[in-house]
């Protein structure tokens, strides 16, 4: 939660009026607890596997939560803020994160997924396609983000709007912006369901993406309407328990039976 | 046996590493290529580098290794041992999952017979992995009751915590040992410690 922390930091310094929102409350308690036991689930997975590339699978889906969160919080907060420069550097960041976040988490199972597969089958040429896309991946976002350095320094109220929107005049800015979420989107739509269908012997890895896929479709339904206050609250809860549940079943957790543990022998007094 | 990534793969190499360093003749079969296997071995601090072991993989090793090709995998085998027969032998797989998840598991039963018996001719041992959550229990128990000896390595969730925990679930010459075991793997090896709860 240090992202989340530093968020939280840099908005009290900046903003001190965000925090009398009672929306920004409701969201802290809210989501802390929720996503917080996700967060905590998935790293302590990764510290416990041994092999990289499970390891990394777990970092990604950990820092996944950290950035929906991050990105969820940076969505209800700037909606009452009047600066456009915080805004957009706030939103710009947060969703550029989430995006290589799961850009990367995407990656890390692809991978994983090839090492369990008995034939180590390379799912619709992954292993060539990553690089030129990690490639163009950075590419975009060192474009957008000097595009954002010199819309903050300049306060260019047209390029602040256009990447609050994604909305711009030129057609190269408009394909870079874009460029990273449309294949990140295309590559978690087609690849992911191909391993999964693929890897039919693995319940585990089933699970953990049958679970990311209801987070999925969770967020969409949040980011698509304005829903009354009953449902965002209780859609923002059921996005972070799928996400604990797809942490979670990142690996088999078995239960210690009691009959099996060898009792702690005391040494005898001296 | 073991959840994939809980390190069954490293307790190979160690295994590797160690009959090597005693002079032993080791064979390693694998689906991976040698340049994959190179790279988890650095991950795991396993050095073979000065020593190697005889490869049968999928990629870069003395014999190609083909997951389709059970007689080739069987001839190969018998006759790499038959080689080395004045030596003492360590055999490591990771093929045994890919075999019966590609092939019905009593012709993969009946081959394993066959070739344990050979293999029991020399002074060698075999140790093979085999991934969990990916076969049908009855698989797993035929699996287990045809090695002499079977560790078991899964993850546990212990309150808030995850432990990766080893049981011994059968080892032929040895009493049965109920108990879970704490294993980590270190820059020497595999350590493992008695868990006591």
């Amino acid at each position: 939660m240090i992202a989340g922390l530093v968020s939280t930091a840099s908005f009290l310094l900046f903003v001190p009026d965000a925090f009398i929102s009672y929306k920004y409350a409701a969201f802290l308690v809210i989501t802390v607890p929720t996503y917080s036991y996700s967060v905590y689930w998935a790293f302590s997975i990764r510290r416990v596997l041994a092999v990289r590339l499970y390891r990394n699978q777990a970092l990604g889906m950990g820092v996944i939560v950290i950035a929906i969160w991050l990105t969820l919080g940076v969505f209800f907060t700037t909606q009452s803020l009047s600066s456009l420069q915080l805004t957009t550097a706030w939103s710009t960041l947060s969703f550029y994160f989430l995006i290589v976040v799961l850009f990367y988490w995407i990656d890390a199972s692809m991978l994983a997924s090839r090492r369990s597969d008995p034939l180590l089958r390379d799912t619709l040429y992954w292993s060539k396609l990553r690089i030129p896309l990690w490639g163009l991946n950075f590419v975009t976002i060192g474009v957008v983000l000097t595009i954002l350095g010199y819309a903050e320094i300049t306060d260019n109220v047209t390029l602040l709007n256009s990447l609050n929107s994604g909305d711009f005049s030129n057609l190269i800015l408009a394909v870079m912006y874009n460029f990273l979420s449309v294949i990140t989107l295309f590559c978690g739509v087609i690849f992911l369901p191909a391993i999964a269908i693929r890897a039919k012997w693995n319940k585990t890895l089933r699970k953990h993406f049958a679970w990311f896929a209801l987070f999925a479709v969770l967020l969409f339904i949040l980011l698509m309407g304005s829903l009354p206050p009953p449902i965002g609250p209780a859609l923002v809860l059921g996005i972070g328990y799928t996400l604990y549940r797809s942490s979670k079943s990142l690996v088999p957790l078995n239960r210690i039976s009691p009959l099996d543990v060898v009792p702690k022998v005391e040494p005898p007094p001296p | 046996m073991g959840p994939p990534g809980i390190g069954k793969e490293a307790l190979g190499y160690w295994f590797t590493h160690s009959g090597l360093v005693q002079n032993d003749f080791c064979l390693y079969t694998t689906r991976l290529s040698t340049r994959e296997v190179l790279q988890d071995v650095k991950a795991f601090n396993v050095d073979f580098s000065q020593r190697v072991p005889f490869w049968f993989a999928s990629g870069g090793g003395q014999i190609k290794f083909d997951v389709n090709d059970l007689a080739g995998l069987s001839y190969n085998i018998k006759d790499i041992l038959k080689k080395n027969s004045d030596r003492r032998i360590r055999v490591v797989t990771d093929v045994l999952s890919s075999l019966l998840m590609l092939n019905q598991p009593d012709a993969i039963y009946k081959f394993l017979t066959q070739l344990f018996t050979d293999v029991k001719q020399y002074d060698s041992v075999v140790l093979a992995t085999l991934e969990e959550g990916m076969h049908p229990p009855n698989v797993l128990a035929a699996m287990q009751q045809l090695f002499d000896g079977v560790v078991e390595l899964r993850l546990y969730e212990e309150g808030l915590r995850v432990l990766p925990l080893l049981r011994i679930r059968k080892m032929r010459g040895v009493p049965p040992q109920p108990g879970y075991y704490n294993f980590s793997f270190s820059k020497t090896g595999m350590e493992v410690k008695a868990y006591s709860g």
